[in-house]
């Protein structure tokens, strides 16, 4: 029960900060908002689109969004232990290293969550997307992308703590370890929107949650030997 | 090497390297419960280092570590509950008020079942109600490092206190309370003290290395410091 209690007590720590300050939630905000903008500007550019293109785009488009958006978000997982050069501050904690890599995930996933929650319905708006079929599996689609991306981002994150060029770091670990998710999740949200296969996108989305979990569990694994000095 | 069953921390040939570079070479330590050491040398000499290694911060390249007989390896979290450390580096939030920040690492340590009452009575016993509920980031250097003192030491002091440069960036006031501190601790504390200013910390010290090139050179009882002394002239 410890390492719940413990993963709470620091998630709840990093959110009330960040809560607080605003910075990557109105970092990550104002990208979404204006990235779906940008997006949507372009379709009124382009004449005699075909419905799939359309829909191609779009998709491609969202995740492109939520893509850079959970890139933000990782930006900030340990940057408050480590831009004061204490990242000690974490590690002299009488906690088990599952439990800082748990609170930090869950932290990135909540930030995530609110900013996507906002995205989603701009994006709604402005891009035009239509889900012909059911809500609820665009949703786990969605959710269980986002999962991966943030346990992924998450997992670069702890990589590169000790890492002294952290922008250029986390792009050079984070992309190649996320594209084939992205293929993914952008097919499993095609097949929803446009051919309207639900069981094809839950296929999709289960690989995305099954990828998930299994890289989650590897980190657990190896989390002490990753954050130690 | 001697067992010793008063021993609370036992150092076997720990070595640390970073690169090619050999922070710490081949050190063996030994020391009892209730001792206040003081590790002091020169900038670079290994003491911060060797007191991270301590303090379950850093990892040595080899050797090993025992903590009450046990293995330092084994059950870090349950080690880490017993010690707290004090370094350079402000551990405080900025954005946090000093309240909310002692409250989490209170909670956090384990050793206080009712972290917002010890608060309560820290603020009455050294008077911080004009500032506790402030953001640290408006507090000034002497405010936060006071408030790290208060951090690791307040309600009760853990089985081991680590102090890095501790009386460095201290205006008179904190720098009697953390001698207070020390002095008036319960028996079984252990305080490992580093520093490089070997004044400030010999009247506190039952024993102190003097660290130099990453290894430890020489040993001082209380009454050897003189010697040092000499040395240091």
């Amino acid at each position: 029960m410890s390492i719940i209690v413990d993963t709470y007590n620091m998630m709840k720590k990093d959110l009330v900060l960040e809560f607080r300050t605003k910075e990557t939630l109105f970092s990550m905000g104002l990208f979404s908002f204006a990235a779906v903008l940008i997006f949507s500007s372009l379709f009124k550019l382009i004449e005699n689109i075909t419905l799939e293109a359309h829909y191609t785009i779009s998709t491609a488009a969202m995740w492109f969004i939520i893509t850079f958006t959970i890139m933000l978000g990782v930006n900030s997982v340990f940057s408050r232990e480590t831009q004061k050069n204490s990242i000690y501050s974490l590690l002299s904690l009488p906690v088990k290293p599952q439990a800082i890599f748990l609170a930090k995930l869950l932290y990135l996933l909540v930030i995530v969550g609110v900013v996507e929650t906002f995205a989603f319905i701009v994006a709604i708006i402005f891009l035009n997307i239509s889900i012909q079929g059911n809500l609820a599996i665009f949703l786990i689609v969605l959710i269980f992308g986002t999962i991966d991306l943030a346990v992924a981002g998450c997992i670069v994150s702890l990589l590169t703590i000790y890492a002294k060029s952290k922008t250029l770091a986390i792009p050079i670990l984070f992309f190649p370890l996320i594209i084939p998710s992205i293929i993914i999740a952008a097919d499993a949200t095609k097949n929803l929107t446009f051919y309207y296969d639900p069981t094809a996108a839950i296929s999709n989305a289960l690989i995305l949650f099954l990828h998930a979990v299994i890289i989650s569990v590897l980190t657990l694994l190896l989390v002490e030997d990753l954050i130690a000095e | 090497m001697v067992t010793n069953d008063k021993a609370v921390v036992t150092l076997t040939k720990i070595r640390k390297t970073y690169g090619f570079t050999a922070a710490l070479k081949n050190i063996n330590l030994t020391i009892e419960k209730g001792e206040t050491i003081g590790l002091i040398g020169n900038n670079g000499a290994g003491k911060s280092t060797l007191l991270k290694i301590m303090a379950l911060l850093v990892s040595p390249s080899s050797g090993s570590m025992k903590f009450n007989g046990l293995d330092m390896k084994d059950r870090k979290s349950d080690i880490k509950r017993d010690m707290e450390v004090l370094l350079s580096q402000v551990f405080l939030f900025d954005d946090l008020t000093g309240r909310e920040n002692l409250e989490y690492y209170y909670k956090m340590s384990k050793r206080i079942t009712n972290p917002k009452q010890a608060v309560k009575e820290i603020i009455q016993k050294f008077k911080l109600k004009l500032y506790i509920d402030r953001p640290v980031r408006e507090y000034s250097t002497g405010m936060a490092k006071k408030l790290e003192i208060l951090r690791v030491s307040y309600p009760t002091l853990p089985e081991i206190l680590l102090l890095d440069e501790p009386f460095s960036g201290l205006d008179v006031e904190n720098r009697e309370m953390l001698n207070e501190i020390i002095v008036e601790r319960p028996p079984e504390t252990t305080v490992i003290i580093c520093s490089h200013d070997f004044e400030a910390i010999a009247r506190l010290c039952s024993r102190v290395y003097y660290l130099e090139k990453g290894k430890i050179s020489q040993s001082y009882l209380p009454t050897e410091y003189n010697k040092f002394l000499n040395l240091k002239d």
